[in-house]
């Protein structure tokens, strides 16, 4: 490109950077820069050191800074001085800089992959880890609290007969597992129906699960399920989460906020556990019912009652919370799995009496009776 | 005076006063186009980053904002980066609210729940602390972010001692009331204008809190009178017994899901309705402290002049918050520039500055951004 030093020439404005005078200057367009003449004294600022200061040119002209003078500008007003130099350094036009956009995409791209790649091992593969680390102190520590924000005021059912029933059932059930778990199982009166494994081993199921409960086997089919959870530490596990999931709000969030997410987001971060640690307790629910000689058809015939009564809900919006469905979702797969066995491979838990001492164990109470 | 900046070429030039060898001084807020596609390249780049982004989003809406702030003719420059911003952010996150949660998370998991009770006690305190400090060095960041004619500004003073003096408001306020606030935001505002610098040219304040005192009364007792006209509402409502729903509240879980909706709807409405009265109540007192500051103010022998009026703050914040709430923050960009435009258009500056001889400053340069004021999230610019 060649250069007519008298069409390209132009009066312009400079700060030097160490006072905020404004020089007068006359700016010649070069090959290498621009040759600046004040007073009769030039110096050159070179392509390479110059950056705009803007990526457009704004409505007084174009700012230029010069690398290695801090705070010195040179204001080139439009004109064909302006449009040589941008015709020099594309850039300084504001066009669109290709370079600018892979990077930016890039960084975007990679924080993105970062924070999931982070968001992944804090949330499934950290905490099962983390659990089975957890000293036994904790782990009560955490079940009384998980305790408190689910069950809150509910009272337990304890009529004594009842209890009976329960535990002889429960201890059938363990009696299929290859290593028994240390649990403690309860139940507790409360308007919704579901069963919960919490830290520490604890089995919960609520007084409406007991209710529609037609037989032993149904109620066996949901505490080996229970059992798989406590076995695995996928409670422990779920508050580990739980933690960590309110490190990753709070660091969304800024820093504050350190504690009201958890306890809204908590309480169904808590329940629900990933898709892998439901197939995981389903597997672990069916060889332990085979084992102990329990009918898995038990476990079908009440996936299937839940599952019809999730139409009643939507149609009569008596939106609960917390019920079964939302923590334990029920699909085809999940049924077809509990196939019934045979009579002979079978053998009864409870006899009559005793399933309708259970079924009872919230209605004979001492205290006062809802 | 008025330029025309949109022509070709134009160099304004102010008149210079022959008896002070300095110039007048005129600020103008002169509109780029630009702002648009800024706000939804921010909202874009912020979902996509999961909020990440905020800090280069601030950047660019403070980069656009600067640059239509003419003084004299000439621009304002905003030199700070997002980078700047980030970083600010993960020092403070690491340093101060990182291992306060892990601390407090460990203490309640291990059972010491009343220990974990006193550090977030303490947590909460050391925070008061922090927050005077927070907006002083936020202050600082962007003073010495801003460059006008190849100047930039600086506060040259300790962020310590005026987050103590902020600790000291708060508490005096506390005791008194309230009483104790005007004489202590002057103080306050005292200090940063003092220490407050363009170029190695300092600002100077000086002025006595009495006649804020009339303006105060007058809002505070205002206050009074609207919280016991709330109550008197409240109390009227049926809301307080709990009348107004048919079940039992405290049984969340087994509520209606109508129920819940009413009880949020309420919850939220009064909340904004409170928030609102107590907004458009303060607005009469701080568009006078606003304007009776700018009056203590002088920059060499120029004096300052804010026609801050009650009326169009509250339209410039209540504009601001609907902004916010009708765009879903993607107008936050517009937000700065109303706030920014609100303070060009009604200052005026009044007396000469030798605006030659103003020096470049020698105050060092913060490395990092304003971590803290982030974390505090203080302000939208």
């Amino acid at each position: 490109m060649a250069f007519n030093n008298l069409s390209h020439r132009t009066q312009a404005r400079l700060f030097d950077g160490q006072t905020a005078s404004a020089h007068e200057v006359t700016v010649v367009v070069s090959r290498d820069g621009l040759v600046i003449t004040h007073l009769g004294r030039s110096q050159t600022w070179e392509y390479k050191d110059i950056q705009p200061v803007e990526r457009k040119p704004g409505p007084d002209g174009l700012r230029l800074k010069h690398r290695n003078r801090q705070g010195a500008r040179m204001i080139i007003p439009a004109g064909p001085v302006l449009d040589a130099i941008i015709l020099q350094n594309p850039k300084f036009g504001g066009d669109f800089n290709s370079s600018r956009f892979i990077r930016i995409t890039g960084i975007i791209a990679a924080t993105l992959i970062l924070l999931i790649v982070t968001a992944y091992g804090v949330l499934n593969y950290a905490p099962g880890k983390i659990a089975k680390k957890l000293p036994a102190s904790w782990r009560v520590r955490l079940a009384e609290t998980a305790e408190q924000s689910i069950l809150g005021k509910a009272r337990e059912c304890n009529s004594p007969a009842g209890k009976k029933a329960l535990l002889r059932l429960a201890s059938r059930v363990a009696s299929g597992t290859d290593y028994p778990p240390d649990f403690t199982i309860r139940v507790f009166d409360k308007n919704m129906l579901n069963a919960f494994a919490l830290p520490d081993g604890r089995i919960v199921l609520t007084s409406k699960l007991v209710e529609l409960a037609q037989s032993p086997e149904e109620i066996a089919g949901v505490v080996a399920h229970e059992m798989g959870h406590v076995t695995y530490l996928h409670p422990e596990a779920g508050m580990v989460r739980l933690a960590g999931l309110q490190i990753v709000l709070s660091i969304l969030a800024g820093g504050t906020d350190t504690n009201t997410l958890g306890t809204i987001a908590g309480l169904t971060a808590l329940l629900r556990y990933t898709r892998s640690a439901e197939i995981q307790a389903d597997d672990f629910a069916l060889s332990t019912l085979v084992k102990a000689k329990i009918d898995p058809g038990g476990m079908r015939s009440f996936f299937e009652k839940v599952k019809r009564l999730q139409g009643k809900h939507i149609e009569g919006t008596t939106g609960k919370i917390i019920d079964f469905l939302s923590t334990h979702p029920v699909t085809e797969d999940r049924i077809k799995k509990f196939k019934p066995l045979p009579a002979t491979q079978t053998r009864k838990i409870l006899s009559a009496i005793e399933f309708a001492n259970l079924k009872k164990i919230c209605s004979e109470q001492t205290g006062t009776d809802s | 005076m008025s330029f025309s900046f949109g022509q070709r070429g134009s160099v304004p030039q102010m008149p210079r006063s022959t008896a002070t060898g300095g110039e007048t001084i005129n600020i103008q807020y002169v509109e780029r186009p630009g702002l648009l596609r800024l706000s939804l390249k921010n909202a874009l780049f912020n979902i996509l980053t999961l909020g990440f982004y905020r800090f280069w989003a601030k950047t660019n809406t403070r980069r656009h904002v600067w640059s239509c702030i003419s003084i004299n003719g000439d621009f304002l420059e905003y030199t700070g980066t997002g980078k700047e911003l980030f970083l600010g952010f993960l020092v403070v996150f690491g340093i101060i609210f990182l291992p306060f949660i892990i601390l407090v998370g460990w203490l309640q998991a291990s059972g010491n729940e009343e220990i974990a009770v006193i550090v977030q006690m303490v947590f909460a305190a050391l925070m008061m602390v922090f927050y005077g400090m927070a907006i002083y060095r936020a202050r600082r960041y962007r003073l010495s972010r801003t460059v006008w004619r190849g100047i930039r500004g600086s506060l040259t003073g300790s962020s310590w001692s005026y987050s103590l003096l902020y600790l000291g408001k708060l508490f005096l306020g506390a005791i008194t009331f309230g009483w104790s606030n005007p004489a202590m935001s002057l103080k306050l505002q005292d200090r940063i204008t003092s220490e407050m610098k363009f170029g190695e040219t300092p600002f100077l304040f000086s002025g006595s809190s009495s006649p804020l005192y009339t303006r105060y009364a007058a809002c505070w007792f205002g206050t009074l009178i609207a919280i016991i006209v709330f109550i008197a509402i409240f109390a009227s409502s049926g809301l307080a017994s709990g009348e107004i729903f048919q079940g039992d509240l405290k049984d969340l879980e087994n509520a209606e899901g109508s129920q819940v909706a009413l009880l949020v709807a309420i919850i939220y409405g009064g909340l904004f309705l409170v928030i609102v009265t107590y907004g458009v109540i303060w607005a009469f007192y701080s568009a006078f402290e606003m304007a009776q500051f700018a009056s203590y103010t002088r920059f060499e022998t120029a004096s300052f002049r804010l026609n801050s009026t009650a009326p169009s703050l509250i339209w410039l914040w209540l504009g601001n918050i609907l902004l916010i709430i009708l765009t879903f923050g993607i107008a936050t960009p517009y937000t700065v520039q109303r706030i920014f435009r609100y303070m060009c258009d009604r200052l005026e500056v009044d007396g000469w500055v030798d605006i030659a001889a103003i020096q470049q400053s020698t105050a060092p340069i913060d490395k990092r951004g304003e971590g803290l004021l982030d974390a505090f999230d203080l302000d939208g610019i």
